[in-house]
């Protein structure tokens, strides 16, 4: 995506935060050697082109951001948010890319463009075999914390949070 | 007030839990067109210490947030 709109006014930056299933594989960080150390191989297993920006251990710029496991925002030259996301899912961000990149063209083409305000529930595909991918490559403890997790999560009620289109 | 050795480990929590609490937290927490906080964070390829403003300096900039697990 970073390629697809490369020299269209977009910067692309992952920072890297805390890992969010730990295992033996990839524990919990206590220093930021081992942060920086997990983040190149991130940058390796994901073969991940974009700039890598490492936060802190305590998570400073994590928490000034929400502290989810992986948001995106896009922020506009002013340095201003244009659109957040509670997950990452990359049909979305392009769709957001090319409205805003479509809204700009027409003003520029003299059409009188009014900003409103919006907000949506989005979706995506879940593929747990992915995911599971993801656990397996943490360690086992990721893999059992993770079905402890689910199992609890069927015990309670639905998840205020989830709105069903 | 937490030490810094204790804020290190409640931030990387050793064991997921999962839950709904940080989803519900965000909605309110940066709200479109509010500004977007700046931090230091270290460049990975270069090791140097870089400011994330310095990103949408000269263009629209898009951050994902995210860890290898």
């Amino acid at each position: 995506m970073a390629k697809k709109y490369a020299g269209q006014e977009f910067n692309f930056v992952f920072v890297y935060t805390r890992e969010a299933h730990p295992g033996e594989n990839f524990p919990a960080h206590q220093t930021l050697e081992q942060k920086l150390d997990h983040a190149r191989s991130l940058q390796t297993v994901l073969d991940v082109q974009r700039t890598i920006l490492v936060d802190d251990v305590e998570g400073t710029g994590h928490e000034l951001y929400g502290t989810l496991p992986n948001m995106t925002y896009v922020i506009d030259r002013g340095g201003k948010v244009l659109f957040r996301s509670d997950w990452t899912d990359p049909p979305t961000i392009e769709r957001v890319l090319d409205y805003i990149l479509d809204a700009r063209k027409q003003r520029r083409e003299g059409l009188r463009m009014a900003p409103f305000y919006s907000e949506m529930v989005g979706y995506r595909w879940s593929d747990l075999s992915k995911h599971h991918e993801v656990l397996e490559r943490a360690g086992p403890q990721a893999l059992s914390d993770w079905e402890g997790s689910q199992k609890r999560g069927a015990q309670q009620p639905p998840r205020p949070g989830r709105i069903q289109i | 007030m937490a030490t810094p050795e204790t804020a290190v480990a409640l931030y990387n929590y050793e064991a997921f839990m999962g839950g709904e609490s940080d989803f519900m937290a965000f909605r309110s927490k940066l709200p479109i067109g509010s500004p977007a906080p700046d931090f230091t964070a270290v460049a990975l390829d270069s090791g140097e210490k870089v400011q994330l403003r310095d990103y949408w300096k000269d263009g629209d900039v898009v951050i994902e947030f995210g860890s290898l697990t």
